[in-house]
């Protein structure tokens, strides 16, 4: 039914009346004298009585009549308000995660909880009213519309067919916030039915919270008697024995289970065995005839199916830190880098070009940056040039936290730190203040084009900070914030669908084609490999792997509860009021009236209309 | 006075122009008006070969001496004729500027001058309830100022039988005269008027006189137009495509008049007022047959 948000302007139609009365007045005021109406009468005649003619000057009134009147109802805000008899939307949260892949059942063969899954949602579809809308979102790490919105029962058939489990985990922090963004651009109201095996990471109530709570559980899988193989690792040789692998094996049925393994490195079989896995989680060693060195690594269940039954590991040769030091020689700072993993430099200046000996980090000590200076940064004393911190005063007091939570005050407790002669500094916006003197800023932080910067404004000689038991704790947290666990051997092994960030040079590359994707930032690269397996990475002369391992978590068989409650049923549906505006189709509607008058009004030649 | 309507170029027309008579003229009396009946005028026509029983003094003897024919030389024979000027005074031809009928007593006017500078007989009739004959046929150049007393004395009735007038005429001066007939046409009943014209048995002239208003209409927008003939109106919205399609329903409607004119042995000319008389006289009515 059509409403009016401003029904007053719909007085405005009445100016009709005096355009109707105005087109008779100056039809009947407009005479004009002429010797004969002989030939105009003859003309009326050969266009058919002329109604042709009449039918035009009556078409610029009607013109001018609907253009006051489309005025006039623009004015007056129409919408209509309906009910929506078709009922919400219903919006299907498929997990597509790799645990929905498992078999599902004691036997461990047949149907996989996907197939499961599918089933279960053919099944809502033929209860959802003809011509509600339909959505069928995957989800993996990552969110995939695979169908609708539409009221294709068929078209949703389809789609849900075409669903495959992936290896990856569920993320339900990034489903919820996609889901939200979608469900804002809808009109009408939506339902959510999530369909899982309770491997959604944050229990369900993100997802709940994203639909307002109107989300509904389909759970699937039981008992499963698969046999999956997680925790690869090595153990290396020692006095008593050779070098091993290790791995968690996961015998998911109610009796136990015969497997063999096999453990291969850069594609050649070192090592087989067979087990017998009692029923849930066992572990499982095997001798390896060659020591755990650097190489690709690879465990699998022989005659297994599915990304469970295969691990890979990354052993790779552990690379130092590389650290430049500009500035005098400082005890406390030599003192807190002096240890394995780590290469200093030091330089009395910085050097012209700071990317020659591809520092992971350089710390200036009382010299001032460059302002062409790009690279993770930490410097005492004085700020670089071109930053948004500067020196404001002079600083002479007890050192203040200010945020617990920034990942530079991680065990930080400066309670006994003073500073003396030291400086304030002036902050511009974007810059974090980690501590203070006096509630002035003396420790401050942030980042800028991926490279990360923190100014201390103390002298770690010339005060109590060197002194202090935190002090070698913030140049580590440094290192760590800039430089993510670039030093460990196993740094390179990762999680289907998770992003990692590694400190690696721009020469690194990667050979993995389109199964990882990489993301660089400042020193740093993202790294998120889309499947499992083990690829191979180059860095000038250096050679190293990657492994990517389908999430650990997706291969305990056992169906999980979710933190949000299990209808099992589908949604109710009510009727909902929708509001259509109308303004915009009546100033449309406006325009067209006074375009078509104005080209009737010039009356164009008939070959051009 | 009644002969303000005329300009002075306009005697100078009277003077100049002669009128152009393609049928034998009937009448007896010997005039001035060259005659297509060949005979014992003075103005050479033609030659044709000679028979015996011609009068020999019409042998031309140079061309015998250089041909060695016997040719008789033709002489047009110049006899007097009655020029009746028939205008039509309906309100329409009150339309215009310069107006239709004034621009019509003009043209009636000259003609008739012209006709009594060369001896003839030159007369007025006026299209009305019944035909009106202000000045009956007179032959002198007296004359002259009667008819045009006459003729500037003509005012726009308010009703007119054109076809019943022009029978009337058709009674009155069958066979005997050469007629003018000076009008708009624009009444329905205009191929009657032709018709009971041209079975007037006269030589006959169709002079069709239209305001550039009507020839080429700058109206537009609503209008309701009036009809100076019976009151009548016409509501129209008026643009360029319907004036253009006036333009050519008009341009049908003159084409029609002169090719009926001509079918029925009519001479056909069309005027637009606030032509100058001379480019009127000169081509509009040479090139239409009437003068020359």
């Amino acid at each position: 039914m059509l409403s009016f948000a401003l029904p007053a302007a719909l007085w405005l139609s009445l100016a009709v009346l005096p355009v109707i009365l105005f087109y008779f007045l100056r039809m009947r005021f407009r005479k004009r004298p002429v010797g004969s109406n002989f030939i105009w009468r003859t003309l009326l005649a050969s266009t058919r009585g002329g109604n042709r003619l009449r039918r035009r000057s009556l078409l610029l009134l009607a013109l001018q009549v609907g253009a006051v009147a489309f005025a006039a109802l623009a004015a007056s805000v129409p919408f209509t308000r309906i009910l929506a008899g078709s009922g919400p939307g219903v919006a299907f949260i498929v997990d597509t995660s790799a645990s929905m892949g498992l078999p599902d059942g004691a036997s461990g063969t047949g149907p996989t909880r996907l197939d499961t899954a599918k089933a279960r949602v053919l099944a809502e579809l033929d209860k959802i009213p003809a011509g509600s809308p339909v959505t069928v979102f995957a989800c993996g790490s990552s969110v995939t519309r695979v169908w609708g919105p539409g009221a294709s029962r068929d078209g949703a058939r389809a789609a849900v067919a075409s669903l495959r489990p992936g290896e990856d985990g569920f993320g339900e922090a990034e489903a919820a916030s996609f889901l939200t963004g979608w469900l804002a651009a809808q009109d009408g109201s939506w339902r959510g039915i999530l369909v899982t095996d309770g491997g959604v990471d944050l229990g369900g109530r993100a997802l709940a919270s994203a639909f307002g709570g109107r989300l509904t559980t389909l759970a699937v899988g039981g008992p499963g008697g698969g046999v999956s193989i997680s925790g690869f690792r090595l153990s290396p040789a020692d006095e008593a024995s050779t070098s091993k692998a290790l791995l968690n094996a996961w015998n998911g049925g109610e009796r136990p289970a015969s497997v063999t393994v096999r453990v291969s490195g850069n594609g050649a079989i070192l090592a087989s065995g067979g087990f017998d896995l009692a029923p849930g989680a066992n572990r499982i060693a095997l001798a390896l005839p060659v020591s755990a060195s650097a190489d690709g690594w690879m465990a699998e269940i022989v005659g297994g199916a599915g990304p469970g039954s295969r691990r890979y590991l990354a052993v790779n040769e552990p690379e130092d830190i590389s650290v430049l030091v500009v500035g005098k020689p400082d005890p406390f700072i030599t003192a807190s880098l002096s240890r394995r993993g780590i290469t200093l430099t030091r330089l009395d200046a910085f050097p012209r070009n700071p990317k020659s000996g591809r520092w992971n980090v350089v710390i200036a000590d009382g010299v001032a940056a460059p302002a062409d200076f790009s690279g993770n940064l930490l410097a005492f004393g004085r700020p670089p040039l071109g930053s948004p911190v500067a020196v404001a005063g002079t600083a002479d007091g007890p050192l203040v936290p200010a945020d617990y939570l920034h990942p530079l005050s991680r065990f930080i407790e400066w309670g006994r730190g003073r500073v003396s002669g030291g400086t304030v500094l002036g902050v511009g916006p974007g810059v974090q203040v980690l501590a203070t003197v006096d509630g002035r800023p003396s420790l401050v932080a942030w980042e800028r084009d991926g490279f990360r910067y923190a100014v201390f404004g103390a002298d770690p000689l010339h005060s109590d900070i060197g002194l202090s038991e935190s002090f070698p704790v913030f140049i580590q947290n440094f290192l760590l914030w800039c430089v993510p666990r670039v030093d460990a051997q196993s740094s390179f092994t990762l999680t289907v669908g998770e992003t990692a960030s590694r400190a690696v040079p721009d020469s690194w590359r990667l050979e993995g084609g389109g199964s990882v994707r990489l993301g660089r930032s400042g020193g740093n690269v993202g790294i998120e490999p889309l499947r499992a397996g083990l690829y191979r990475w180059k860095d000038g002369e250096r050679e190293g792997f990657l492994a990517a391992n389908v999430p650990e978590g997706e291969f305990t068989a056992q169906p999980r509860t979710l933190a949000i409650g299990g209808g099992g049923s589908a949604p109710g549906f009510s009727r909902i009021p929708r509001v259509r505006p109308f303004g915009d189709l009546a100033l449309l509607l406006f325009a067209a009236c006074l375009i078509a008058e104005w080209f009737l009004w010039r009356g164009l030649p008939k070959e051009r209309r | 006075m009644d002969q303000d309507f005329l300009e002075p170029g306009d005697y100078e027309l009277m003077k100049r122009m002669r009128l152009s008579v393609r049928r034998p003229i009937a009448g007896f009396a010997t005039g001035e008006q060259r005659s297509p009946v060949k005979g014992g005028g003075i103005e050479f026509a033609d030659y044709r070969e000679y028979i015996p029983g011609d009068d020999i003094r019409q042998v031309d003897w140079s061309v015998f001496l250089r041909f060695r024919k016997l040719l008789v030389k033709l002489c047009a024979e110049e006899k007097e004729l009655t020029l009746m000027t028939i205008i039509d005074s309906t309100r329409s031809m009150n339309f215009g500027n310069p107006d239709k009928l004034g621009t019509a007593k003009r043209i009636a006017a000259i003609i008739s001058g012209i006709a009594l500078e060369n001896g003839n007989r030159a007369g007025v009739a006026v299209l009305g309830p019944r035909l009106r004959e202000p000045v009956r046929p007179e032959r002198n150049r007296v004359a002259l100022s009667s008819l045009l007393r006459a003729i500037g004395s003509i005012e726009p009735l308010a009703s007119a039988e054109p076809v019943a007038c022009l029978r009337e005429f058709a009674d009155r001066y069958g066979g005997k005269c050469v007629a003018v007939l000076v009008s708009d046409l624009l009444y329905p009943e205009w191929r009657e008027v032709v018709g009971a014209l041209a079975s007037s048995r006269c030589e006959s002239h169709v002079v069709q006189v239209l305001a550039p208003e009507e020839l080429d209409p700058a109206l537009s927008g609503e209008v309701t137009l009036v009809d100076l003939e019976d009151s009548s109106e016409v509501s129209l919205h008026l643009d360029v495509d319907t004036s253009r399609r006036y333009v050519e329903t008009l341009d049908a409607f003159l084409l029609e008049a002169e090719r009926l004119c001509r079918t029925r042995g009519l001479g056909y000319s069309l005027v637009a007022t606030g032509t100058p008389m001379t480019r009127v006289f000169h081509r509009d009515l040479v090139a239409g047959g009437l003068l020359c």
